[in-house]
């Protein structure tokens, strides 16, 4: 394990130690109905009333799936009322997707007393799937995965703020932000790949994961470089950036002491200069075309949740 | 801000596919300070990444499934299971492109060949102004230039390419599951291989051409053993049609009408409908250059541009756009924009089809042949009659020679089956040393092997020679007995 810092129990780090060596990781399941899903979509003859019948038999997936299928990414002129319906008009592939992000958000990015923070995380997570999937497009990646490598990026977070706040529990102490903050930024790449692998979500996704801040210019890890890339998109949408500061010289002085749009450029800074360019090969202009699609990357993001 | 200084170099080369890294190659060989200028920080160009190399690791796995079936005579049923990530099946393909950009990074450091990655774009005739990742900015100025910057899959205007379920040739092996079926539209040779790769490895293929039939500048005997060999497979050439309307579904289908009505559905579809040369962003205008009206630069024997400094090479010249080609193009405009011997007879370059089964040709078809020589013969010899084609179980092989009328000089060497590309290569060197066609007789090959079926081929011209001798000994004969006694 990486150094812990001074604040950190000595007792909590000995059993992080421990946790993290043996692999005895309290993953969330994703839910029965997820993982047949995951079985199901993948066959070839995967059939719609099946998928169907699996989907209804978790009331909570079948609700947020209607709620999702009718939102403007997918809703056709009328509003699909059953389940049928929602099968039909989102296709298998993205059905598996939506599951999958339902799953992440109602059981993996949920931690008590962080509820904020999980929103914030997973609506991350969210854009960073969206735009992982725009620079894949862009740059000949894989399409169909990079939407799951980019919301399972962070997953690793959440199950280690869960895992040290429990350990803390275990020996009684109150835990310290900055120790929790220091364990997710240290520990959430690995343990997120972890999960995946519980999930059963194949060796790509969970390398993407693994590597999304240890890419190098390793061709075997642009689906971890594409993560990261499209994470630092995705803080920057979030921020709300419009793609009209730094780049265009639209920025005044004045404008310098507003903290939004500081955060905002600083969040731009960090895609240009962000090491996957060079990794990934993306251009200046490509760049640009990026950032202006920011807005519609949050719509999105704010529809899902 | 004023301009950067441009650095001098003898030779700069933009794109780092196989043409201009064996253009900068040689001249580095030869002395000459060389640039090579590549938008893509690893070398090898569309070659490595999206073409040539990973589309031959997956049609490794594809011809070891098609041949396992046919030499096990279907004693075992082996099939690719329907739901399969198609990265399982080309798992040597980072292993395989890391190696072949290592081994090309190093040629090109062990010849010193100065490599700035960036787009290039011309200001003026003789200077390049290079802009990298980061938007810095560099120039460079050559004595000569070659653009070798490829091409791109044509982007058309009427289909909604999304690289999802629909695709181009850039973006087919990114799928992530082999797809249960698929709808290629085109009959190049890209489209061609990948159909006849996805075909043997199960996937239901359609190919939709406007053309009665595919690869139409292959010798028609070969493609029909490409065809047949397809429908064994499952597939379907649906010759002198076209789409009229292409869209994925938003469920589950890419769903196709085609120009007479009929419908067409599959779960992928390809786009590989042409290609288009990679000149954008270039600003060739500043070079005094003009792109031809299908979009490519026109080029002399020398590949010289009308502006005698600047040559072009590879894709970006058009047909026909093989790495083969491409390389021995690179090598030639470097030596004569440098003054250098090029050697050799550039024009003999050998064309391989990596389809399944693979096909290859050398040298001149029957009807190029006939048209410049008259009367040749034809030579063949069926693998499947040759002991170890049987032995391979293989099945329409067919190696064909064509030999000019007197039946000796080897004008031509055409070959499908196993070992096809590998095969043309011992015609070719007999072409190259002005053989008679008799050399494949009166010496010894391997045996079993394919290659015996130069032996048979060239045994059928020699008795095809012997018949037309008879009767043309025949016909004098009777010619002299018609003929009044001279006085």
């Amino acid at each position: 394990m990486t150094v812990a810092p001074a604040e950190m129990d000595p007792r909590v780090c000995a059993r992080l130690d421990d946790v993290i060596a043996k692999g005895d990781l309290d993953v969330p399941a994703l839910g029965e109905a997820v993982a047949q899903l995951l079985i199901e979509t993948r066959k070839p003859d995967a059939d719609v009333r099946r998928v169907a019948d699996i989907i209804r038999r978790d009331a909570a997936l079948a609700g947020n799936l209607m709620k999702l299928a009718n939102s403007s990414q997918y809703a056709g002129r009328e509003p699909a009322v059953t389940l049928q319906q929602v099968v039909s008009r989102v296709g298998t592939t993205a059905l598996r997707d939506l599951a999958l992000v339902i799953a992440t958000r109602t059981r993996a990015f949920r931690v008590a007393g962080h509820e904020q923070e999980m929103r914030d995380l997973f609506a991350h997570a969210f854009a960073t799937g969206l735009y992982a999937q725009e620079v894949a497009r862009t740059r000949r990646l894989g399409v169909e995965e990079a939407f799951l490598a980019g919301l399972f990026h962070d997953v690793g977070r959440p199950l280690v703020l869960q895992l040290v706040i429990d350990l803390y529990a275990e020996v009684g102490e109150p835990v310290d932000d900055r120790v929790l903050a220091w364990a997710a930024d240290a520990l959430h790449a690995d343990i997120g790949a972890r999960a995946v692998e519980t999930w059963q979500l194949g060796k790509n996704l969970a390398d993407a994961v693994r590597y999304h801040h240890d890419f190098g210019r390793d061709t075997a890890r642009r689906p971890a470089a594409l993560a990261a890339f499209a994470s630092a998109l995705a803080r920057y949408a979030l921020a709300g950036g419009t793609g009209t500061a730094v780049g265009t010289g639209d920025t005044t002085d004045a404008d310098l002491d507003d903290p939004v749009v500081v955060a905002q450029l600083e969040a731009e800074i960090a895609v240009r200069e962000h090491p996957a360019v060079t990794a990934l090969g993306v251009y200046p202009d490509d760049v640009v075309r990026f950032l202006q699609a920011a807005p519609k990357v949050v719509k999105q993001v704010a529809e899902a949740l | 801000m004023s301009a950067p200084q441009a650095s001098r170099f003898d030779l700069v080369v933009i794109g780092g596919g196989p043409a201009g890294q064996k253009a900068a190659v040689q001249a580095s060989k030869a002395g000459r300070r060389a640039l090579l200028i590549d938008r893509e920080a690893n070398a090898g160009g569309a070659c490595v990444r999206y073409g040539t190399i990973p589309s031959k690791t997956l049609r490794e796995t594809a011809v070891a499934f098609e041949a396992f079936g046919r030499r096990t005579g279907g004693v075992v049923d082996v099939k690719v299971p329907g739901s399969t990530r198609l990265a399982s099946l080309m798992t040597r393909l980072d292993h395989v492109v890391r190696g072949n950009e290592e081994f090309l990074t190093a040629q090109l450091q062990r010849n010193h060949v100065e490599v700035w990655h960036g787009r290039a774009r011309f200001v003026s005739p003789r200077e390049l102004e290079v802009t990298d990742l980061h938007g810095d900015v560099r120039r460079a100025t050559g004595t000569a230039i070659v653009v070798a910057t490829g091409s791109s899959p044509r982007v058309p205007t009427d289909i909604p390419i999304d690289h999802e379920h629909i695709l181009d040739s850039d973006s087919i092996l990114t799928i992530a599951w082999l797809p249960k079926s698929l709808i290629v539209l085109g009959a190049g040779v890209i489209a061609c291989e990948y159909a006849s790769v996805f075909a043997a490895l199960g996937t239901q293929v359609t190919i939709v051409d406007a053309a009665a039939r595919p690869l139409p500048f292959l010798d028609a005997e070969l493609v029909r053993g490409f065809t047949d060999a397809f429908a064994r497979c499952g597939g379907t050439f649906l010759g002198a049609h076209r789409a009229k309307t292409v869209a994925w579904n938003g469920l589950d289908a890419v769903e196709v009408t085609l120009d007479d009505g009929t419908p067409l559905r599959a779960e992928k579809l390809l786009f590989a409908l042409g290609r288009t040369a990679n000149l954008d962003g270039l600003n060739i205008g500043a070079a005094g250059l003009v792109a031809s009206s299908r979009g490519t630069l026109e080029v002399d024997p020398c590949f010289r541009t009308p502006v005698p400094h600047i040559y072009a090479v590879g894709d970006v010249i058009g047909p026909p756009a093989l790495a083969a080609t491409a390389m021995e193009q690179g090598r030639r405009a470097a030596c004569h924009a440098l003054g250098l011997p090029a050697g050799g007879r550039g024009e003999l370059v050998p064309i391989g089809v990596y389809t399944v089964p693979e096909m290859a040709c050398v040298g001149l078809d029957e009807d190029a042949a006939r048209a410049r020589f008259g009367d040749v013969l034809v030579g063949r010899a069926k693998f499947d009659e040759l002991a170890r084609g049987r032995i391979a179980g293989a099945e329409g092989g067919l190696l064909k020679l064509v030999v000019d009328p007197a039946g000796e000089r080897l004008l031509g060497v055409h070959v499908v089956g196993d070992g096809a590309t590998e095969l043309v290569h011992v015609g070719q060197m007999a072409i190259v040393g002005g053989l008679a066609v008799d050399v494949f007789v009166e010496q010894a090959l391997n045996f079993p092997t394919l290659a015996e079926a130069y032996r048979v081929a060239a045994l059928d011209v020699i008795n095809q020679r012997a018949r037309r001798a008879t009767v043309d000994r025949v016909a004098r004969a009777r010619l002299a007995d018609t003929l009044p006694a001279s006085s």
